[in-house]
């Protein structure tokens, strides 16, 4: 480093020297510049997940019991998910009715015409997803997103889910 | 034309290019994100098509549990085999947090902090549940589960 003064016939000032101050402002541009790591923008499934409540039988619904604690006692759908032993998606089973949807868009299909159907009699007011501890987490949620696009009786979204794991051998028949 | 000495050399003004790179250094300060600490990167999230984009409003308290393909709790890069303890000590720290907003608040009831789950594509959902059934046992309602749109490789 050197000091330099600049000799003018009348004028005199001070030269601040920029150049250490840059070089200190480069090495920290180059540290933030090399730990920099854009995160990944996620998105959500975001869930009101209550421990499932009791459910509502058919006869319960159509003759209330006046001394049952109502207001805990929802008419469910209760689905079954089945997995192969890779943890892929094997079978999805409508538990109360026993019949099965191919593949997800079928499940979808079908769970919107039992949905329409339900609300003229009792209106379904929760889903239990009995899944079998083996499926993957990626099926899992796949299964949970196409309940969300349901909607129920008074045209509100479904958002009653409660996912249960399933007893040892599959789904509840 | 004034006398200039034979020994003086051009000096270009560098304080133009030192505004830029404060400029740049504040930027990249700004943009580093603190909480990435309690977020296991190396996870490979579940895709699926349309969950939506988080949006906290930035009053929620948040408690994220990072699950990995062997179904093992990982809390800033450490694997705890001893979840139920850390499940119990969120839940302690979020009574707090409701205490101080409701001093009436007992413990039993609906706890503020949302669970966020960042589990692996491939953990199985046996692993996952009983964590979920573990904070709904400590009086967690709230739960987010984290997932991508599109596969990060399929991002231009």
């Amino acid at each position: 480093m050197f000091r330099r003064r600049r000799r003018k016939v009348k004028q005199e000032g001070v030269t601040l020297n920029m150049a250490a101050m840059l070089d200190m402002a480069f090495q920290l541009l180059a540290f933030f510049i090399a730990t920099f790591k854009p995160m990944t923008i996620e998105q959500q499934i975001a869930l009101k997940l209550p421990p499932p409540e009791k459910i509502k039988s058919d006869a319960e619904a159509t003759k209330p019991n006046p001394d049952s604690p109502v207001d805990v006692l929802l008419k469910s759908m209760r689905i079954g998910l089945e997995a192969s032993p890779d943890g892929e998606l094997a079978n999805i089973l409508f538990i109360d009715d026993g019949s099965r949807a191919r593949n997800l868009e079928d499940f979808e299909a079908k769970m919107k015409s039992k949905l329409e159907g339900a609300a003229k009699a009792t209106p379904i007011e929760q889903v239990i997803l009995e899944v079998d501890p083996r499926l993957n987490l990626q099926k899992t949620m796949e299964v949970m997103d196409r309940c969300l696009h349901q909607k129920m009786a008074d045209g509100k979204q479904l958002t009653k889910i409660s996912p249960v794991l399933a007893r040892a051998g599959g789904p509840t028949k | 034309m004034a006398n200039v000495s034979q020994n003086e050399i051009a000096e270009p003004n560098l304080v133009p290019i030192l505004d830029m790179v404060f400029q740049l250094i504040t930027f990249f300060m700004l943009v580093i994100n603190i909480k990435n600490k309690s977020i296991d990167e190396s996870l490979k999230l579940p895709i699926v098509g349309s969950a939506r984009t988080v949006d906290t409003k930035g009053q929620e308290d948040l408690t994220i549990f990072n699950i990995n393909e062997s179904g093992d709790l990982v809390v800033y890069g450490a694997v705890r085999k001893d979840w139920e303890r850390v499940i119990a000590t969120e839940a302690a720290a979020s009574l707090r947090v409701a205490q101080r907003m409701d001093p009436k608040f007992k413990p039993g009831g609906e706890l503020p902090t949302t669970v966020v789950i960042r589990g692996a594509q491939k953990v199985p959902y046996g692993k996952v549940h009983p964590m979920i059934q573990e904070a709904q046992k400590h009086g967690f309602r709230k739960f987010q589960f984290r997932a991508l749109r599109v596969a990060p490789q399929e991002k231009k």
